[in-house]
């Protein structure tokens, strides 16, 4: 060890109170970048394995290869390990509505053994296949389709080959219009269990997966091959060269995760998301090393210009603060990447119920630890701790040396530029004065104080104000949602097996409460609707009626009874009036376009007809404003009328025909966790007998993604202003501490012209409050312009009128609390020692 | 009692091996308006009497009374109200306010206790310490000089009952430093000022009514002027440190 490696390391020794403060900076900073990394490298890792346990472990499928080909890439030296199962043909799906246009199909998998080990089936009721004449079927033929099959049936499947001129079509190839199914057998399957959709089937794939077994012979000879890689990223490639006569697709879900993708908006999303945080992390962190560096930075050059005057050149003054700086960063660095490590794996276990809740896979959410992520933060942090190094030493090489010694560029200062206004004096007095004085003249050094509490700041309150808009925007959505979270509903079931289901499911998993409804739609005729109603119904629906009589149909609701008279008491109805067998109903006339309500207050008369149009009941409405339940009608007109009618009436209304025949039946409920509810209760239906038909809705489902995202926001979000403030409070408590300690011979001359105690607080106080005016100026301006324009971006997305701008005060209360805590605290701690010292300790002391 | 007293005062800097007594039980009595001058080898501890009499070191042992008061006695805020009021300290160094020009930094002690500033005293001030056309400049745009005299300036501003003078003409040339003493006399005379200046210059000690010589942190010697001449306590010193 050279000399001037030891004076570094002396240098670092005495200063200790500054070297231990610029090691937690590194500390803070490595930390901070390694946190924010190893949260993304263990939430992307998350999503790999719970992608894999929902499809399987696959980069590339060939949806059509022969033994030949399947053995081909069996042996392929790319190839980690294959999957493939037979492919036995197509089946069109009987009874798929609209809502499977582009998933006409039944497809026929013969999955051997090894199959079904590389490939995941979630068993959601019955039991596994055991042969080729018994199958399994996946749930979302219920759920997408709307088609009910149960465990038990048979199915008798005319099985054939799709083809488009002559083509032969696979599970790669999209529905397409004008392809044929050319039928070559039937087949008879018994059901034996309902599995979750495969996560191997592709999301385009024309046809529902129905999972058998391979038969001894008459084997079609064609596999889907599902190709695990040693290198994904070549997935593409792999299949581009290899995919012989077959249709080929990759694993775009899995890919996608491991960075691996062509998709354009998960690509900006991802790269601008993670470059703005790296981004913020990177300026925030340099900021705080270069900071810790800086502050002493006249100190040190002063140091360098003793050095030179004795001689040392400028190579060894460069060379002994490298040296320093790799010491700090040695010593702090380690401790950073392990801190930021342990801090996430703090963190995870709170987090990863959430993230249960979004993909129910039942993968645990683990810490995963990059090593290249950690190696950068390290190299990122040892670099800036160097550059910080070595800016004074250059400086100090530049400058001449009796300058350096003579720090005359310290205070280079104008009188003019420290002269304060009289206002000062007449408010503060001399303290106040001299706190000015010092204010201006540290400026610079001040800067970053200001900067990086401006900078928390404004995170933190935009970051708030983002949060709540955004939680706002979705309520002001959700508000205009359906009630509850999971729909159920049935067509002609009998009353009674609808009563005996509901019996059992309201007591599913998650269900807070819940409610039924019976819906028929019944024909009436009236000449009582008033103007207000009547001509805006008529031009809506395009009816050429004229003169007072209109044949309306009536949508209505048959509801509970404390449901429907908690509404009427909340409408200030009369009880008495909608009881007995000449009660009254509600009735609300909606556009169903503009949610427009027409003729509220009135009230008509109107019959209701049978079809033949024979009157078969009287009755009055009286016109409301809204319902109090959402009905459970999938398609309604333009306009439509809701009579509500409590259950007890409904045995006045027995007998009367319904419009189109059909009589409908729903249950809503609500559930704290719709997706599992939802599960519960698909398995729950399995078991039953039914008549009828019947589709369960997950109502909740696009609240739930969101709530669940923005609880990933959230704690982003806190962690990185967390991170922040952290960063800001080390910078703040560096820069001050290290000026007071700079300042200490100065402080010690006032004291010993005759500044008393309590005048030296109230200057350093007043110094203070100037810190923190300015911060606070800029902090609220800025966070006040960038709210508002979040909340502009917000609107204009989601095209909301009427939805008022609210400056985050909370928010910035806190903000402003901690501002001054920090600020205050830090001066309290730095001028405690300073305070009690001997003043000619202080004085003599030239070595700060 | 005298106006200005000092028993048994000791000073003890570090610890163990490294200790070393700057003052070693000095005691002295002087009167009010009394000039002296305080003489002695570099190291033999006259700083740090004077500190201690300014109340700005500590005393490890002993005291100091002013007036009759304990000056150490009360608390710290006291303490700063003596430093401020009673006593003009001017240090062997600089020890300016960089923040302040010359004129606030002469002003500090009145502006810190809420008096309103004798401009005719500060006017007299700055002409008598040539400093008349620098009124607005900082303390690193003056030279050393210069720097000492808004020094004295400041001590000698408040009119305070004593002037401690550590070596005030150390760094100036023999005319500046003249003028300096003049100011210092010309203050001690006018406003009945205790003053006591420590200084290596004899013709300067010469014109002081008392001399106190301080070696190895003890007085030993102390005359009336007129009555020892140079030479002799000289000689005086040098068989102390003999026996020492
Ligand atoms: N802070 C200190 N720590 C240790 N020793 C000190 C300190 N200040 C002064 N001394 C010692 O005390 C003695 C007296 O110093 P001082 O009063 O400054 O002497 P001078 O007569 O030259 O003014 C010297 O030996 C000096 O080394
Ligand atoms: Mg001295």
């Amino acid at each position: 060890m050279n000399v001037f490696h030891k004076t570094a390391l002396l240098g670092l020794c005495r200063n200790r109170t500054r070297t231990l403060v610029t090691i937690t900076g590194v500390v803070l900073s490595a930390a901070m970048f390694t946190g924010i990394v190893t949260f993304g490298t263990s939430l992307l890792q998350y999503l790999i394995h719970a992608e894999i346990a929902k499809g399987g472990e696959w980069h590339v499928l060939f949806s059509d290869a022969d033994p030949a080909f399947l053995q081909e890439l069996q042996e392929e030296e790319e190839t980690a390990g294959t999957a493939a199962f037979e492919n036995i043909g197509y089946a069109l799906l009987e009874g798929a509505g609209e809502m499977s246009a582009e998933k006409p199909y039944l497809f026929l998998g013969g999955f051997s053994d090894e199959a079904l080990k590389e490939l995941p089936v979630h068993l959601t009721a019955g039991r596994m296949p055991e042969n080729e004449r018994e199958v399994l079927i996946p749930d979302h033929i219920a759920i997408k389709a709307g088609v009910r099959i149960s465990v038990g049936d048979t199915l008798e499947l005319a099985v054939g080959e799709r083809r488009i001129e002559g083509q032969l079509l696979t599970q790669c190839d999209s529905y397409q219009t004008g392809e044929t199914l050319e039928i070559k057998e039937t087949r008879i399957y018994t059901v034996t269990g309902i599995y979750e959709r495969p996560g191997f089937e592709l999301h385009e794939a024309p046809g529902y997966t129905l999972l058998t077994r391979p038969g001894e012979e008459e084997q079609s000879g064609r596999y889907s091959v599902y190709v695990k890689l040693y290198a994904p990223r070549q997935a593409k490639d792999y299949a581009g060269r290899r995919h012989g006569e077959s249709a080929w697709a990759v694993n775009e879900n899995l890919l996608r995760f491991m960075g691996i993708t062509d998709d354009p908006i998960f690509q900006a999303f991802l790269y601008s998301i993670g470059g703005i945080l790296g981004v913020i992390i990177m300026t925030a962190s340099v900021f705080l090393i270069y900071n810790s560096f800086h502050i002493s930075l006249n100190e040190r050059i002063q140091q360098f210009g003793i050095l030179m005057s004795v001689g040392a050149t400028s190579a060894q003054l460069k060379e002994s603060v490298l040296f320093e700086g790799f010491c700090i960063g040695s010593a702090g660095i380690p401790f950073g990447l392990l801190a930021g490590v342990g801090c996430v794996k703090m963190l995870l276990p709170a987090v990863s119920d959430h993230f249960g809740n979004i993909l129910s896979s039942g993968v645990p959410l683990k810490l995963s630890v990059s090593f290249p992520a950690l190696l950068l933060a390290a190299a990122v942090s040892m670099v800036t701790i160097l550059i910080s190094a070595w800016i004074p030493a250059r400086k100090a090489a530049l400058t001449p040396v009796l300058e350096c010694i003579r720090q005359t560029g310290e205070i280079r200062a104008e009188e003019k530029s420290l002269r304060t206004s009289k206002a000062v004096w007449k408010l503060f007095g001399l303290e106040g004065v001299l706190a000015m004085k010092n204010f201006k003249r540290n400026k610079k050094r001040y800067r970053s104080v200001i900067l990086s509490l401006t900078f928390s700041m404004v995170l933190a309150i935009t970051g708030s104000a983002f949060q709540t808009t955004l939680k706002r925007v979705a309520g002001e959505i959700t508000a205009q949602a359906a009630d509850g979270d999971v729909l159920f509903v049935a067509e002609d079931m009998s009353e009674e097996t609808f009563v005996r289901l509901y019996k059992q499911m309201e007591g599913a998993e998650g269900i807070y409460k819940s409610t039924w409804q019976i819906n028929p739609i019944y024909t009436a005729m009236t000449d009582e609707l008033p103007e207000n109603i009547l001509e805006p119904y008529r031009e809506k629906m395009g009816d050429s009626s004229e003169g007072p009589v209109q044949q309306i149909p009536l949508y209505v609701q048959f509801i509970e009874d404390d449901l429907f008279f908690d509404f009427l008491r909340e409408k200030g109805l009369p009880r008495e009036e909608y009881t007995g067998p000449d009660a009254k109903v509600l009735m609300c006339a909606v556009d169903a376009e503009t949610h427009t309500v027409y003729g509220t207050g009135s009230f008509i008369n109107f019959t209701l007809m049978s079809s033949s149009g024979e009157e078969e009941k009287e009755i009055c409405a009286a016109l409301v404003d809204n319902y109090p339940l959402d009905t459970t009608f999938m398609d309604v007109p333009d306009w439509i009328f809701v009579m509500t009618v409590p259950m007890q009436q409904k045995p006045y209304f027995d007998g009367i025909p319904t419009l189109d025949g059909k009589l409908q039946q729903g249950m809503i409920f609500w559930s704290s966790t719709p997706s599992k509810t939802i599960t519960a209760l698909q398995s729950l239906l399995t078991e039953q007998e039914t008549e009828g038909s019947y589709m369960l809705y997950n109502l909740s489902k696009a609240f739930e993604l969101f709530r669940n995202l923005s609880f990933v926001i959230d704690v982003f979000m806190y962690m990185f202003v967390f991170m922040l403030s952290l960063i800001a409070v080390a910078n703040v408590f560096n820069t001050i501490s290290t000026n007071i300690q700079l300042r200490r011979r100065e402080l010690a001359m006032l004291r010993s012209v005759g500044m008393s105690e309590r005048g030296f607080c109230r200057m350093m106080n007043l110094e203070c409050v100037f810190y923190g005016m300015r911060t606070l100026l800029y902090g609220l301006l800025l966070s006040g312009i960038l709210s508002f324009l979040i909340y502009k971006v917000l609107v204009s997305i989601e095209k909301m009128d009427d939805f008022a701008y609210v400056f985050p005060w909370r928010a910035a209360a806190f903000s402003v609390l901690g501002v001054f805590g920090i600020v205050f605290l830090t001066m309290f701690y730095a001028t405690g020692k300073v305070r009690k010292e001997n003043i000619i300790d202080a004085l003599r002391d030239e070595n700060v | 009692m005298e106006f200005l007293e000092v028993r048994n005062l000791c000073k003890i800097y570090g610890k163990g091996a490294n200790q070393v007594t700057a003052l070693d039980h000095v005691s002295l009595k002087v009167p009010k308006g009394e000039f002296t001058a305080i003489i002695g080898s570099s190291g033999s501890g006259k700083s740090t009497l004077l500190h201690a009499i300014a109340g700005v070191d500590i005393p490890t042992r002993g005291k100091v009374y002013l007036d009759g008061q304990d000056i150490y006695a009360g608390n710290r805020e006291q303490l700063a109200v003596f430093r401020r009021r009673q006593v003009g300290l001017i240090y062997q160094f600089n020890n300016l306010i960089p923040t302040l020009n010359v004129v606030e930094n002469i002003t500090l002690p009145v502006l810190m206790d809420r008096r309103k500033v004798n401009q005719e005293r500060l006017e007299d001030l700055l002409e008598h310490l040539g400093l008349k056309d620098r009124r607005r400049h900082l303390p690193n745009q003056l030279s050393g000089g210069q720097q000492q005299r808004v020094a004295i300036g400041r001590a000698l501003m408040n009119a305070p009952a004593v002037m401690l003078a550590d070596e005030p003409t150390g760094s100036l040339d023999s005319k500046n430093g003249y003028e300096i003493l003049q100011l210092l006399k010309e203050s001690n005379q006018k406003y009945k000022q205790t003053l006591l200046l420590v200084t290596h210059d004899e013709n300067i000690a010469l014109q002081a009514e008392r001399i106190l010589t301080i070696a190895d942190g003890r007085v030993v010697r102390d005359s009336r002027a007129g009555r020892t001449a140079s030479a002799n306590m000289q000689n005086t010193q040098g068989r102390r440190e003999a026996g020492v």
